[in-house]
């Protein structure tokens, strides 16, 4: 049965919670403390469910996904030796989560490479059109396959280098770089063609 | 800026960031932690005990053979009672090695030695 007290007063007790250093937090959460933990999921929670929704392109699976990646970093976090930055160990369990979710979703896909080559549903093109620029970005990432987007995601919004995106992913490093190189001229493309001029002025600024 | 002339890969790098920046961002909808924290509280972690640099064993041998010397040099042996101490228990020895510069270095080397006992339990715990 659910402590909805307890778990109310955790995430009253994160928003004044004293943590400020992250690495004091993993070292309380390491000894169990649920408050310093929910600091670190607010510190995360926006930067997962971009990642996870990237890949899954669904607010209810990136939700589910979400949910299931901070459970196993809860889970899993004494088993982080910190050879890696925090963050990309993070990064490495929701991207893992939400690929995993995405082939519970299709099971009749094996393999990464069959999820590299899925055409845009006709859902994903809905956003398009959109005058808002957050859908338009969504949109332009529905575009690509799911893993070359959260690749896109992991590079420009997160600013992991190549390097971090592989210890991420999984994948090689030039293979990374080409689907980088890849996405990049075709959300071009899309992005040139949806903004027009205002590309150009971002370029400027 | 001529809207005709293609973007160079610098340029579309710096381009693409900031829209990524400004708008990529989604925003994850309330009541996941909830959720995640009611989950993670019927789960058992387990803390790994990790046991200390120095045992526990090893400081109370250390703490007793000070012990031992201590009381010998308090206590002395009375050269009257028993004259022949002087050949088991060389006290003018051991009384000029703790009036010595040595005992004072060997102090400073163990806070020296205890502080980094401190900190690499402290960053073994923080790193797990």
């Amino acid at each position: 049965m659910m402590d909805t007290n307890f778990v109310t007063g955790a995430i009253h007790a994160a928003s004044h919670h004293p943590t400020v250093n992250e690495a004091q937090a993993i070292a309380q959460v390491k000894q169990g403390d649920l408050h310093a933990f929910t600091w670190l999921m607010g510190q995360y929670k926006h930067m997962v469910y971009t990642v996870v929704h990237r890949v899954l392109r669904n607010a209810l699976d990136a939700e589910e996904a979400t949910q299931d990646t901070f459970v196993k970093v809860f889970e899993k976090l004494s088993d982080h030796q910190g050879e890696s930055k925090f963050s990309t160990w993070l990064f490495s369990i929701a991207y893992r989560t939400a690929i995993s979710h995405l082939r519970k979703r299709r099971p009749a896909t094996t393999n990464l490479d069959d999820l590299g080559n899925h055409a845009p549903s006709a859902r994903d093109r809905d956003v398009i059109g959109s005058t808002d620029r957050t859908n338009a970005v969504t949109a332009a990432l529905a575009e690509l396959p799911e893993v070359d987007a959260s690749i896109v995601s992991l590079y420009y919004l997160e600013e992991l280098s190549v390097e971090e995106i592989v210890t991420v992913t999984g994948l090689g490093a030039s293979n990374v770089k080409v689907k980088l190189h890849r996405s990049r001229k075709r959300l071009l493309e899309i992005l040139q063609n949806e903004f027009k001029e205002e590309t150009w002025t971002l370029v400027g600024n | 800026m001529d809207a005709g002339r293609k973007l160079t890969e610098h340029e579309a790098d710096r381009a693409l960031r900031g829209l990524f920046m400004a708008h990529g961002r989604l925003t994850c909808p309330v009541g996941v932690e909830k959720r995640v924290l009611a989950q993670s509280k019927s789960t058992t972690i387990t803390i790994p005990i990790v046991p200390p640099l120095i045992p526990a064993r090893a400081w109370a041998v250390l703490a007793s053979l000070l012990g031992i010397l201590l009381t010998i040099v308090m206590i002395g042996p009375s050269r009257t009672s028993v004259p022949n101490t002087e050949f088991l228990i060389p006290m003018h020895q051991i009384t000029g090695m703790l009036t010595s510069p040595w005992p004072l270095l060997g102090a400073v080397c163990m806070g020296a030695f205890l502080t980094l006992h401190a900190y690499l339990a402290h960053r073994r715990m923080v790193n797990g």
